[in-house]
């Protein structure tokens, strides 16, 4: 069939088939037709350019009272109890807790938000919140104790998210409008975990019974400063400001926060550059120079609680040898990827604590880049020749795991050992990682604190687990186990004594090799130097629109 | 020509069932769990156990592939694990912005690359025809995302006069509203008489839309010249020169007619690889479309979505291409004899 | 449409083929220009390692990010890496993944188009709507949804690649061989009692390969763009492989202030291409006079 030839020869020829017939007769009305519609063409273009110039030029508009922040991805869930990740940008500023918690070095642990004051009984398990009176939601229900009550027991009943850090609480009572009642199994630091980045937030009763899908069409009821405006899935979330924010407003105040998503980091500079954008969020290690030389523009690292791990799998050969871990840890170059790779947005690790978190312990012994000494505990290991070889995961979008992992695999290619590398997306990455048969010799691990505290490193990623979870080394050790559950108890009543255990425990982890504890994590962060007052705050990955102005 | 259509129309539902058991063989021997991506940051066991029946996949895999094609076939793609949204539901709010990027793009490249292949063929072997084959190949030859790239650094980089990436400037979308009507920004906007925001929209859709073109415009020119070809040597136009009929008549009357066929066939042709490529376009210029929506899927393993978007574009692909052929049917009388 | 040959008339006579190819490359400069250039990469990928002056995976972050001057004609990326030398091996795989992917998909394909064109009938109808399946998806789409399946990787990729790319060579070799079958020596062969088997591998295969080989030539330059642009978006080559592609990806994040981290590997990949394709056109121009008239 001639139509079938037709269409199957022209679908070649994008893939190279130009005809080879000649004819080479004196025809010119194709040729009137070409020039014909070129002409049209190129006057239409013309005209439309000329157009848009005009208009064009008016459009610049003006900014005052908006701030942009490019975020590198889309909120993924709305409802603040399940909510987990990047959200706390949009979570900080429409809802609040009961408290805030303060940036190290302050003067106050806490701040108040929802809260007003708050007392413990002397065995650490009852607390009492007198919360703030005459604050509504956005949708205009009155926050109360009922109302606070029903937002912690949603959360941990919903079991999404973070909500196991009322995984001890016991009881939650409401005996009037203004006190809030907490009572655990165990002593738990409840202040702390009241200020958690991730599912402590205060939601309107009436929005909460709305149910997950309702907040997932880009709705939020809270309390905070800002509230949900538009979202443009994929595109941008905007909030506007709550005129009834009990927290009040001056004429400096952003009555209009962008949330702005730019996926790559690149368009995110250039945006900042520009104008386009007063803050973004992912700073290229290899922009900051030219960032910090633009006058109108603030560069810097900031301390976080994130920490950079690989973590290697004890259990599974040539890494179930622990003068083999113990090699690997001294042959990577600690100096050299916090330097250059992060191009110094990371310190070296000491221990799995990261230096700005209590527990820290800078006196740890650990291992320190040496090639010589890595020769030798190889061949001390036993290990053979031909089983030097392990297995290296890391999330492939990271370009700073990526170059870690490629200098490792040369520094490791110097002693003998060869590092095949397995870059894949996080979901797929864990998931192989958690079956042993699957798992790879090293694993990529960043991890930070639910709410602040040195457990949540040493359990989440070492304690035992009967099927792993995020302790991916594979790590089972009675006497580790043993000294951070101690530690835990204590955690309320002797924190001292917690203390020392913790440092055991780091030192234990170390002298195993478990892990190449390798990076504290600072943040790279750029804005425009015309935004004043913003205040740094490890807790909290976000910033709180409403304490910064444009000076 | 109902029994054609029919024919037609049978052949293709056979074909997109050929599609679904594709797509649903490569999404269930993804080596992943999609329940880990689903979760996000630090889930515990219980979450994931629970994820795992919600989503289905304790469940025999014949059951799954049926329970596939039952709500495929309602439209239903399942959750996407990355946003979170019905897939339906997300590809619903950016197909749009596709549609207006794919169709802008191949209106380019048809307007300019026609007339070049038009040209190149009447004028065979002449400086015209070299050049127009040089650019040609030439521009197959560019990956999408380097030219892309080149136009950012142009444009954006040096120049200043484009924006870099995006659909619309953030506030104008705030503030000078318009409902969606078609989903097309520049329609939309015009419908709402916001010529600010047509205006932003026109600016940030320059780039994509030549890249995209620059690409097609060779597909195009190429398969034009070779159609054009064909045409002249038709009997009926020989005879037409050579009965004197005045030129006028014959480039009227006949070319013109003539070309619409080939016309045609390039359009259909040219949007495969124009939704093949806007996948990289659209991933470069952080277009809100389904091309990037699918990378960014990819890249975080959301097969829902991956399957979602590759089945509706395969679904418009074959679409296209039937209204062609019955278009191509309906003008050329003689198909009807074939 | 005979009327072609008749109109070729103003063409000299074909003197044969081997000078009737010297004769149109002589006539193309472009071909010339492909002819050239696909010869400087495929001695660069050859010769790697003596002519890259670099290590193209050392690190080396003395000297980073250094635009192109005398010891680095390229300049080096963010890992100090030499660019020119990554751009030489980069030459390797990209010829590696073309030649590769071509010759899986001639595999996958050939077996299918000539049992369905041999075979005709309800075999044919059943392996030509299989085809069709595949051909359903616009470009790029099958390979990425099957890349994204299988896991990244530059295996994956290329399988993937010659997965969707086989329909289109079944379909041409079943055409050929539909009107191969009709020739009198295949009557003679099958007559003399000799095996189906035998008579398609011996006879109807070699004789209508021709175009499936021209198609080929000129898929390789589109499977080499294709390629690079999986692992543009993050599904193809993995580092430490020295892939062009991946090049550009990686530097995409600094090229607006670096400009030489991209603009070389995305220039090779073009250049490379180009000629691949001016190469493939011509071949076909010289090798297959019969395919321009039969259409």
């Amino acid at each position: 069939m001639r139509l079938a030839s037709i269409l199957l020869m022209s679908s070649l020829a994008p893939r190279g088939v130009l005809s080879g017939r000649r004819w080479a007769g004196p025809v010119t009305f194709g040729e009137v037709f070409a020039m014909k519609m070129l002409k049209k063409l190129i006057l239409g273009v013309s005209l439309l350019c000329a157009a848009v110039a005009v208009v064009a030029a008016p459009a610049a508009q003006a900014k005052s009272n908006t701030v942009t922040y490019a975020m590198y991805g889309d909120i993924k869930e709305w409802d603040p109890s399940a909510a987990f990740s990047l959200e706390v940008m949009m979570l900080v500023n429409v809802y609040e807790p009961l408290l805030w918690y303060n940036p190290p070095g302050s003067a106050e642990p806490f701040t108040p938000a929802l809260a007003t004051s708050w007392s413990t009984s002397d065995d650490g398990k009852v607390w009492t919140f007198k919360l703030r009176k005459g604050v509504t939601f956005h949708d205009g229900e009155p926050f109360n104790a009922a109302a606070a009550k029903a937002s912690i027991e949603r959360t941990m009943k919903m079991k999404k998210g973070a909500w196991y850090i009322w995984a001890s609480v016991d009881a939650i009572e409401a005996p009037d409008e203004e006190t809030l009642v907490i009572k655990t199994k165990t002593a738990q630091p409840i202040d702390l975990i009241a200020s958690s980045q991730y599912g402590a937030y205060m939601v309107s009763p009436k929005a909460a019974e709305k149910g997950g899908e309702w907040f997932n069409q880009g709705n939020a009821a809270g309390t905070g400063p800002y509230s949900v405006r538009q979202w443009k899935k994929g595109q941008q979330v905007v909030l506007e400001k709550n005129a009834d924010y009990w927290g009040g407003w001056t004429d400096k105040n952003f009555d209009r926060v962008i949330l702005k998503v730019v996926l790559e980091n690149a368009t995110q500079v250039q945006m900042l550059k520009s104008g386009e954008a007063d803050f973004i969020s992912l700073v290229p290690a290899d922009s900051m120079a030219s960032l910090a030389k633009n006058e109108k523009l603030t560069v810097g690292l900031i301390p976080s609680w994130k920490n950079s791990q690989f973590l290697i799998n004890v259990q599974k050969a040539p890494t179930n040898n622990k003068k083999f871990r113990q090699a690997l840890a001294h042959l990577w170059d600690y100096e050299g990827v916090t330097k250059n790779v992060y191009a110094g947005a990371a310190v070296p690790a000491r221990g799995v604590i990261p230096a700005t978190m209590w527990g820290h312990n800078s006196n740890l012994k650990a291992p320190s880049f040496d090639l010589e000494k890595a020769k030798q505990l190889i061949a001390e290991s036993g290990v053979k020749q031909a089983d030097r070889k392990v297995t290296m995961a890391y999330i492939g979008t990271s370009e700073e795991y990526k170059n870690s992992a490629l200098l490792f695999q040369q520094n490791a290619k110097k002693a003998g050992v060869t590092v095949e590398l397995l870059p894949g997306p996080w979901g797929t990455i864990w998931d192989k990682a958690k079956n042993l048969s699957t798992a790879p010799n090293l694993q990529s691990m960043t991890w930070w604190p639910t709410y602040p505290t040195p457990s949540d490193w040493l359990i989440g990623l070492f304690r035992t687990e009967k099927k792993a979870l995020f302790n991916l080394s594979h790590y089972a050790n009675p006497d580790f186990d043993k000294l951070v559950n101690a530690a835990v108890d204590l955690e309320g009543s002797d924190r001292d004594e917690a203390i020392r255990k913790y440092h055991q425990a780091q030192q234990m982890l170390i002298d195993d090799a478990a892990a190449i504890f390798y990076a504290d994590i600072k943040v790279r962060v750029a804005r425009q130097a015309s935004i004043g007052g913003l205040e740094i705050n490890p807790a909290y990955a976000a910033v709180f629109f409403h304490r910064i102005h444009r000076k | 020509m109902i029994k054609y259509v029919a024919h037609r129309l049978v052949m293709m539902t056979g074909i997109l069932f050929g599609v679904l058991v594709i797509t649903f063989a490569v999404s269930h021997v993804l080596p992943s769990s999609p329940v880990e991506m689903m979760l996000g940051a630090k889930p515990t066991q219980e979450q994931i156990d629970a994820a795992r029946v919600e989503l289905g996949l304790d469940r025999p895999l014949y059951e799954q592939f049926f329970r596939y094609i039952a709500n495929a076939a309602t439209g239903d793609f399942g959750v996407s694990l990355r946003t979170n949204q019905p897939v339906a539901s997300d590809m619903l709010e950016r197909l749009g912005a596709t549609f207006e990027l794919v169709t802008l793009g191949m209106i380019l490249a048809v307007l300019i690359g026609t007339p070049l292949g038009v040209l190149s063929a009447v004028r065979q072997d002449t400086a015209a025809d070299h050049g127009t084959r040089t650019i040609a190949i030439a521009g197959v030859a560019l990956p999408p995302f380097f030219t892309g790239m080149l136009l950012q650094l142009l444009f954006y980089g040096t120049l200043g006069w484009l924006p870099l990436q995006g659909r619309i400037d953030s506030e104008i979308l705030l503030d000078y509203s318009f409902e969606t009507v078609t989903g097309l920004y520049l329609i939309d906007t015009l419908l709402a008489g916001q010529w600010q925001a047509f205006v932003s929209a026109l600016l940030h859709i320059a780039l994509p839309v030549l890249t995209l073109a620059v690409f097609s415009l060779a597909v195009v020119t190429r398969i034009s010249r070779n159609m054009m070809v064909e045409v002249l040597s038709e009997d009926y136009i020989r005879t037409a020169r050579a009965y004197g009929l005045p030129r006028r008549a014959i480039h009227y009357r006949y070319a013109l007619r003539a070309t619409l066929i080939p016309l045609l066939t390039v359009i259909g042709l040219t949007y495969g690889y124009m939704l093949g490529s806007s996948v990289i376009v659209e991933f470069v210029f952080d277009w809100p479309g389904l091309g990037g929506y699918i990378v960014g899927a990819i890249i975080s393993n959301d097969f829902p979505a991956v399957m979602g978007v590759t089945l509706f574009f395969a679904t418009t692909y074959l679409l296209v291409n039937l209204i062609v052929d019955l278009l191509y049917f309906a003008v050329d009388p003689r198909l009807r004899m074939a | 449409m005979s009327s072609i040959d008749a109109l070729a008339g103003e063409h000299p006579a074909r003197p044969g083929r081997v000078a009737f190819a010297l004769h149109l490359v002589r006539g193309n400069p472009l071909m010339v220009f492909g002819l050239a250039v696909l010869t400087a990469v495929v001695l660069g990928a050859l010769l790697a390692p003596w002519i890259a002056p670099y290590d193209p995976t050392e690190i080396n972050f003395g000297d980073k990010l250094v635009p192109p001057r005398a010891d680095h004609l390229f300049g080096t990326d963010s890992l100090g890496r030499d660019i020119f030398s990554r751009v030489i091996y980069g030459a390797r795989t990209s010829l590696t993944v073309g030649l590769a992917v071509v010759g899986l998909a001639l595999l996958i394909g050939i077996p299918i188009g000539l049992v369905a064109g041999y075979v005709g009938g309800r075999v044919d109808a059943f392996l030509m709507r299989v085809t069709d399946v595949f051909l359903a998806f616009p470009a790029l789409l099958l390979p990425i949804a099957i890349t994204a399946a299988l896991g990244p990787g530059l295996m994956n990729a290329m399988l993937a690649l010659a997965i969707s790319w086989f329909p289109w060579y079944s379909r041409i070799l079943r055409g050929a061989v539909l009107q191969v079958r009709e020739e009198l020596y295949i009557d003679a062969a099958r007559a003399m009692g000799v095996r189906h088997i035998w008579i398609m591998i011996r006879h109807a295969l070699p004789n209508s390969l021709t175009p499936v080989i021209v198609q080929a030539s000129m898929d390789f330059g589109y499977t080499i763009l294709a390629a690079a642009s999986l692992s543009f978006i993050g599904i193809g080559a993995r580092p430490p492989t020295v892939e062009w592609g991946l090049m550009v990806a990686t530097s995409r994040s600094s090229f607006l202030e670096f400009w030489w981290t991209a603009a070389f590997p995305g220039l090779a990949i073009f250049v490379t291409v180009l000629a691949v394709n001016v190469l493939g056109d011509g071949i076909r121009d010289i090798l297959d006079p019969k395919y321009r008239s039969r259409r």
